[in-house]
């Protein structure tokens, strides 16, 4: 592929994918690992690809595959079963306070929503996006992908409601010595 | 179509609208229309996607990410994506020394030049060898062969690219064709000789002379025969090389 061309699909899709990766994986490192190895599969292979208005899809399909791989083969990025149990959905939040919201506690409410639901609401959000290619990026039915994201949208909804109430903060022990 | 259904299929509704003319949502968008419930619901769905598409949207990536990808597939980029480079050529045209010797010998139309042949090898041994530790043990056989040839390399010159892949030498690719590399010394000098099928290569009708091109400091000088295309690369200058070719 000619560089500048190269050049121009990253500055298109960098930030995107590494914000999909980001939902995905949870932490900074290994999102970032993923969004440089979906590049690198496209610098190897992505020449195949005949139609290069389908790059982007291309291109998360790729990233979501490396990470599903990734997953299986029990490397370190974070596996999602581990996570806590849910609990108890807290209120519904309203949109004024999402908008006010820091964008790192969106990121964080998303990322607590449960696998299933995350990837296709992770791939929503990012508005390129229509339901047809998530479910070709997510390799399941259209109607697999509204049912995700009609539910997943209750769980996030859930979720920043509680982020908003500054719910679920660790909070640091009231025992123990100053050193 | 109930207002929960409708509810189902507007969830996947985007919040910029680019759905508007998908028939999938076509009924649902005209429930909304008619039902003021529907609609107020809608309406606010629609703006929490919008705040949180734009919240995380605000989420940086690491600095250095995008200088990160792009460093990293230039070393991980197969051969032929810088074949493919018209920016690399133009680059690559300036320093190269077209010291062709009689015509312009094309490999065939279409195909790929003998002087591209011979600028490929200069900038592989540049941008991509490395050392000469942990050559493969079978090849030391054709290495000291080269290394002790008393004719020309152009003549009586005869390699086995099928045995060169069983002993595991070094190959590389232009265009997807396999191209192995050999490399020897003779007086202290390191030379790398390439080589691949003339067929590989779409070989036409040449003069049989060789083309040199420079590449730092490197020079290489390409020539064929009936059956390969070889490009001999070393640190020295093109009289040199002709002088073993």
């Amino acid at each position: 592929m000619h560089e500048q061309a190269f050049s121009e699909l990253v500055e298109a899709h960098y930030a995107a994918l590494y914000r999909f990766a980001l939902s995905l994986a949870r932490n900074t490192s290994d999102a970032s690992d993923l969004t440089q190895q979906t590049f690198f599969v496209w610098a190897t292979k992505g020449e195949s690809l005949r139609d290069a208005a389908k790059a982007k899809t291309w291109l998360f399909t790729t990233l979501y595959r490396e990470f599903l791989r990734v997953r299986r083969r029990g490397g370190r990025i974070s596996a999602i079963e581990d996570l806590p149990p849910g609990e108890k959905d807290p209120p519904d939040v309203e949109v004024d306070v999402v908008a006010k919201m820091d964008a790192q506690l969106v990121l964080a409410a998303l990322q607590e929503v449960d696998d299933v639901f995350r990837e296709p609401l992770a791939l929503f959000y990012l508005q390129d996006l229509s339901y047809v290619e998530i479910a070709e990026i997510l390799g399941v039915p259209i109607g697999t992908v509204m049912s995700r994201l009609s539910r997943g949208k209750t769980h996030l909804r859930a979720r920043l409601a509680e982020k908003a109430s500054g719910g679920n903060v660790v909070k640091f022990p009231k025992t123990g010595t100053r050193s | 179509m109930n207002n929960d259904e409708a509810k189902f299929i507007l969830g996947a509704y985007r919040p910029d609208g680019r759905d508007a003319t998908d028939p999938q949502f076509g009924e649902a968008l005209a429930q909304a229309e008619r039902d003021p419930e529907l609609r107020r619901w809608l309406e606010n769905q629609r703006a929490f996607d919008r705040a949180v598409s734009e919240r995380l949207g605000a989420v940086p990536p690491p600095a250095g990410l995008r200088e990160s990808i792009l460093a990293g597939s230039r070393v991980s980029q197969p051969r032929r994506t810088w074949w493919a480079n018209p920016a690399w050529w133009a680059a690559a045209a300036a320093v190269m020394v077209l010291a062709i010797v009689g015509s312009r010998m094309a490999l065939a139309p279409g195909g790929n030049t003998l002087a591209e042949f011979a600028e490929f090898a200069a900038g592989d041994i540049v941008e991509q060898h490395d050392s000469h530790d942990g050559f493969p043990a079978g090849l030391r056989e054709v290495q000291a062969r080269l290394a002790a040839m008393k004719e020309p390399l152009s003549r009586g010159l005869r390699l086995d690219l099928e045995e060169l892949r069983r002993q595991r030498c070094r190959s590389v690719r232009i265009a997807g064709r396999e191209v192995f590399e050999l490399c020897f010394n003779r007086d202290g000098t390191w030379y790398h000789l390439y080589v691949a099928h003339r067929g590989d290569m779409a070989a036409g009708a040449t003069d049989g002379k060789p083309l040199t091109a420079a590449r730092g400091a490197y020079t290489s000088a390409a020539w064929v025969d009936d059956r390969h295309v070889y490009a001999l690369v070393a640190r020295t200058d093109a009289g040199a090389l002709q002088r073993l070719i």
